[in-house]
């Protein structure tokens, strides 16, 4: 469809839309297809005309009568066109169909969920307390000595249930909200994420938000509780139970570290959403970007290559200048560790594990230590390759 | 001519380190 061509004064069909006001502007989309824009409270205003079934002609003469201007309404065709919100000629709207698991999102977080969250947790903290065995400390990651592979296998395969748990309670709290959700792999800086993509939590207000956003957090403390309260009654065991009860602190562990790892906000991460849902922001990571590249630009005379501030929310704006520095001083850290003590630590491993690999050449050990290599760096690698493709796509984009 | 500005909504993107 183009917008230039439509006839002005046949009514235009429009998708099912979502519209949610807030202060000076109203969000406006289309929950199956996550599509959403921030559009003034005129333009949801105008909006709302055509939707009723105005034609543009008559809308523009009431926006007119409204607010005194005349609006560009062929310019507007081409945004609600840009966000898809038009249906092209000879297409049919298909139903909206209600989100699957629901019912589930509901149990999940029903009074009764929330009492048996409550003692579960108490339970665990009781246990802690009661059992210093099994208090959670870096040591609990050695659950065994009879093989590196089996220890490194164990701390990364061990953590994979539970991440799928993390992301599926976040899932499942937005289908509570009746919204749409996918999984995907995705990176951070140098580390791999798992990924929920929850767009249409912007459509629905703010307060109901934080559930969906901190659902995953939430099931991390109830998976270390619960796994520590696993673990006591092994803990003190023999031959297999013991074992098992060593295992289960260990995955604790490792689910406590990626509890930890979701203070480093300035990597987009549940916090942040957190953080600028409270805040009031838009796309708070992405307007600090911008205006540091600006600056930069600005530094070495590419005025050309400045990015106009006007697209970026007035809040977004006030809240990027101080939260610049913040994302810039969050990046240096992780960059200093990387050099400091990610890397140097990877040499050392590399060295053990060449070591390994000449001092016995049997398939056997060639396979142990390649596994254990696997293992250790698959994950750097990983985010690696994520980088160079996500650099290219970008590439690509902007030479198109 | 009145133009009216209309912004991109922010994504959502929950996430959880994979492992280490």
């Amino acid at each position: 469809m183009d917008a230039a061509a439509v006839d002005l004064d046949r009514p235009l069909r429009l998708y099912p839309l979502t519209f949610l006001e807030e202060g000076d502007e109203v969000t406006v989309g289309r929950a199956d297809i996550d599509s959403y824009g921030l559009f003034p409270a005129d333009g949801a205003a105008l909006l709302r005309r055509l939707e009723t079934g105005e034609t543009p002609n008559d809308a523009a003469r009431w926006y007119n009568t409204q607010y005194g201007e005349t609006v560009d309404m062929v310019e507007f065709l081409e945004v609600l066109e840009a966000f898809e919100l038009l249906v092209p000629d000879g297409e049919e709207v298909a139903e909206v169909r209600a989100v699957r698991w629901q019912g589930l999102g509901k149990a999940l977080f029903s009074p009764v969920a929330w009492v048996l969250y409550g003692l579960l947790f108490i339970a665990g903290i009781v246990a802690m307390f009661r059992e210093p065995a099994v208090v959670p400390t870096y040591q609990n990651i050695f659950f065994t000595s009879s093989s590196l592979v089996a220890l490194a296998l164990g701390n990364v395969l061990g953590q994979a249930p539970w991440i799928l748990l993390h992301e599926s309670y976040h899932a499942l709290a937005g289908r509570r909200l009746g919204l749409n959700s996918s999984l995907s792999i995705g990176r951070r800086f140098y580390y791999v994420v798992f990924l929920t993509k929850l767009d249409g939590l912007v459509a629905v207000p703010r307060r109901k938000r934080y559930l969906p956003m901190l659902a995953g957090m939430l099931v991390d403390v109830l998976v270390v509780t619960g796994l520590t309260l696993g673990a006591v009654p092994l803990v003190s065991s023999d031959g297999f139970a013991g074992f098992l009860g060593r295992f289960l602190l260990a995955m604790a562990f490792g689910t406590l570290l990626r509890f930890a790892w979701q203070f480093y906000f300035f990597l987009r991460t549940d916090l942040y959403f957190l953080a600028t849902t409270v805040l009031g922001c838009n796309d708070l990571q992405s307007v600090a970007k911008g205006m540091l590249q600006n600056r930069l630009y600005g530094l070495i005379g590419r005025r050309d290559k400045i990015v106009d501030a006007e697209t970026w929310t007035p809040r977004d704006r006030e809240v990027a200048r101080w939260y610049v520095w913040l994302m810039v001083t969050g990046y240096a850290v992780l960059t200093g560790l990387l050099i400091t003590a990610v890397i140097p630590a990877a040499i050392r491993i590399t060295g053990l594990a060449v070591g390994k690999l000449f001092s016995d050449t049997s398939p056997l050990n060639v396979l142990d230590v390649t596994v254990f290599l696997v293992l250790n760096f698959g994950e750097l690698i990983l985010a690696g390759i994520l980088a160079v493709r996500g650099y290219r796509r970008r590439t690509l984009a902007t030479a198109n | 001519m009145k133009k009216i500005v209309v912004r991109k909504a922010g994504t959502v993107r929950l996430t959880s380190a994979a492992t280490c």
